[in-house]
């Protein structure tokens, strides 16, 4: 009952529903895009613009991720009010969500280097 | 100093404008023909012995009147059933009728012969047009043209433009957005390449309206939000006076205009002839001045010369406030959309002639009470100018870092099992963009998809333009869910679209038939916008609701595969296809049940199944 109404906790949930479910919405039309890419269907200039721009998207998107980081990092575990069951609690939550945050940032860094390798084959 | 072998076209409803970067400057090509400077009227007469297009044609609108053609760009790549098209025909001096594929014809007499003539003809004509008058100032004909569309034009009127410039003889390297071609102008013209900044470029021009938001980083010109019309411009203000004047002239004389349906001879056709070139002289005599005169013996033969109606501006405004209100309405919607307000934008561009009268000034003003309303760009031919840049950049005549990039008007998907709209390419999305997809079998044992290509905004297919079908065959047989197909769509630099499917590393590509998504009567995307606003609440739940049944549809599914290949009793056997038999039924009668229907149903498979660890 105390997760329910606990602040710190929600705050927590909070970072989870808006940022991070945003974060993985943004990461699944990313590797959309790159897969779209990677067929071939536009034409080789047409690509490399197309390319260039989802770099520009990727590198928004690790921005957006480090922000996150520093979101989690800057919530306060040690209220006062606050049991040492519900700070376990809250502690093993945002720990949770940073490792949410780090596996999108491996993610971006597999995505950054497939295309940086089609970048380099479209453009020989 | 060199000539951009390529040249910039400015397609016009009313006028059409071509231009082309020489001696590094951008020149407008005149038309000797024409006494609008560099304008040609988009207008065709079909003669007893000639074909006259622009200036000379619109001479001929009472002489020849119902073999003059113009508006063209107002029914290019629509169906005859359209709404808007209907709305149009009102004050047109030519008649329309659909031909066997459901598109609108125009059926001219030319050299003697009784014929007909498409959108597509009529707008090829005035290209091939502006191609000799290029030829002319030149000295080289051109085969290469940059042609500019509205940004709102959807996926059929786009083609039937690129359509209309293949009969014209013209490659078109690009097809670029009236109002980005304007923001293009005002960027390279008015030295505005460096520093970040967001332009709002309001396009008003004569069949069309269009507002985007463009943002300008180092001489990248980046299209962020796209709003308008395709059916509001000039044209529809024409309209509107030509009943204020009909009902003045019928209060004074007695003489209905507007009654042309009712009496289509020969006179009450001239006489409405006429009536449309009057308008066009008050409209603008309006925009200066506070009232002008209309002489009834210029219009109607039978009436004295002398007698004359007074036309105020303050009738014209009062008669056509809905247009003017509609252009600030899409307007902050295109704001909204871009996540703008209007003191978030440093500059507001003016374009299209339509933009001069007093009124839009005034409703801009109060919308952006703290910027000055940019017209320091020629409102004709701002486009032009852009599109010449653009070609002679494509021909690799200007070096200068700055570049285009448009974005899509409306969102592109498929359809999913229960008629949803599966979203592939966001509305807004930069092009060019290649998507892919992947999507499962949803039923047991099933050798093919079938894929219905969308373009909409609302979250269920029921009121988006179905663009094409494409299907794959021969899957694997298996569970649901169990085989899967990657569905592409990629758009070009000119907005068009390919769809590719792939399986198992086969490939199948969809060529799309604009003549098809025609016949079902192409929904414009200011409607679709509107419903999907207005119906944003219901289409939701309808969404989710749509979503539960095919949840419902997958477990029946699941079931059926499952249920002889698990280890279950003849008796738990029988009761389990006894539920999967009862719920299948439910299913296939109550297409309409409603969402607490189907999640009981759902409710009580599952509990069956924990029971037998099925599912």
């Amino acid at each position: 009952v105390e997760a329910d109404t606990d602040e710190t906790y929600k705050k927590l949930v909070g970072v989870e529903r808006g940022t991070i479910a945003s974060l993985h919405q943004k990461a699944h039309e990313l590797m959309e895009e790159l897969r779209g890419l990677e067929g071939g269907y536009l034409t080789s200039e047409q690509t490399q613009e197309s390319l260039n721009k989802l770099g520009k998207r990727l590198r928004l998107f690790s921005e957006e991720c480090m922000r996150a980081l520093m979101t989690l990092d800057a919530v306060d575990l040690t209220g006062v009010d606050t049991s040492e069951t519900q700070r376990n609690i809250n502690r093993e939550k945002r720990k949770t969500l940073v490792q949410t945050v780090q596996e999108l940032l491996r993610h971006h860094d597999a995505l950054e280097d497939r295309r940086v390798q089609l970048s380099t084959e479209r453009s020989t | 100093m060199t000539t951009s072998s390529i040249i910039g076209i400015d397609l016009g409803t009313t006028y059409s404008v071509a231009a082309v970067y020489r001696n590094g400057h951008v020149e407008m090509l005149p038309n000797s023909q024409s006494t609008r400077k560099s304008t040609t009227a988009s207008c065709v007469s079909y003669g007893k012995n000639e074909l006259l297009v622009g200036e000379p044609a619109t001479k001929k609108f009472v002489s020849n009147h119902g073999n003059v053609v113009y508006d063209m760009k107002r029914l290019i790549g629509k169906a005859y059933c359209d709404q808007t098209v209907e709305q149009s025909k009102k004050y047109w001096i030519f008649k329309l009728e659909p031909d066997y594929d459901g598109n609108p014809v125009v059926p001219i007499k030319h050299f003697g012969e009784q014929r007909t003539v498409r959108p597509e003809d009529v707008s090829a004509s005035v290209l091939k047009k502006m191609v000799e008058v290029a030829e002319k100032a030149l000295g080289v004909k051109p085969t290469k043209a940059v042609i500019t569309v509205p940004a709102y034009f959807n996926q059929a009127q786009k083609q039937a433009t690129l359509d209309a410039a293949k009969h014209a003889g013209l490659e078109v390297p690009e097809l670029i957005t009236e109002p980005a071609a304007a923001a293009y102008a005002f960027t390279f013209d008015k030295n505005r390449l460096n520093g970040k900044y967001d332009l709002l470029v309001y396009d008003f021009g004569g069949g069309t309206f269009d507002v985007v938001v463009v943002t300008v980083d180092n001489g990248k010109v980046k299209i962020k939000a796209i709003g308008g019309d395709t059916y509001l411009g000039g044209r529809d203000i024409d309209d509107k006076l030509a009943d204020l004047i009909a009902q003045k002239i019928y209060d004074e004389s007695n003489v209905d205009l507007r009654e042309v349906d009712k009496d289509n001879s020969k006179d009450t056709r001239r006489n409405k002839a006429k009536l449309m070139k009057a308008v066009e002289g008050v409209k603008i005599t309006l925009s200066d001045e506070l009232e002008t005169n209309v002489y009834l013996g210029d219009i109607i033969n039978k009436l004295e010369d002398a007698d004359e109606i007074i036309i105020r501006r303050g009738e014209l405004e009062k008669a056509c406030e809905d247009i003017f209100v509609k252009t600030i309405e899409l307007t902050k919607r295109t704001l909204k959309d871009a996540k703008m307000s209007p003191s978030d934008i440093k500059e507001v561009l003016l374009v299209g002639g339509s933009t001069r009268i007093p009124r839009v000034l005034q409703l801009l003003g109060d919308l952006f009470p703290d910027r000055k309303l940019n017209q320091t760009i020629d409102a004709d031919e701002a486009v032009a100018y852009g599109a010449a840049i653009r070609a002679a950049q494509i021909d690799g005549v200007i070096k200068a870092d700055i570049s285009l990039t448009e974005a899509t008007p409306l969102s592109l998907g498929t359809d999913t099992v229960g008629d949803c709209f599966s979203e592939i390419i966001p509305r807004n999305s930069s092009v060019p963009i290649a998507r892919k997809s992947r999507y499962y079998t949803s039923a047991n044992n099933q050798t093919r998809i079938h894929f219905n290509i969308y373009e909409g905004v609302r979250p269920i297919v029921d009121e988006s333009n179905r663009l094409g079908t494409i299907e794959i065959n021969d899957l694997d047989k298996g569970e649901a869910g169990s085989q899967y197909v990657d569905l592409t769509l990629s758009l070009d630099k000119n907005g068009i679209l390919n769809v590719f499917v792939e399986y198992n590393g086969r490939t199948k590509h969809m060529i799309i038939n604009y003549v098809g998504v025609r016949k079902s009567c192409a929904r414009s995307i200011e409607q679709m916008i509107n419903d999907a606003e207005r119906y944003a609440g219901s289409d939701k739940l309808e969404r989710i609701r749509r979503e539960k049944r095919f949840d419902l549809s997958a477990i029946l599914e699941k079931i059926g595969y499952r249920i002889d290949k698990t280890g279950l009793t003849n008796s738990e056997k029988t009761e389990m296809q006894k539920k999967y038999d009862e719920v299948k039924k439910w299913h296939e009668q109550n297409a309409k049940a409603s969402l607490i229907d189907i999640e009981m149903q759902i409710e009580s498979l599952r509990k069956i199944c924990e029971r037998f660890f099925l599912v």
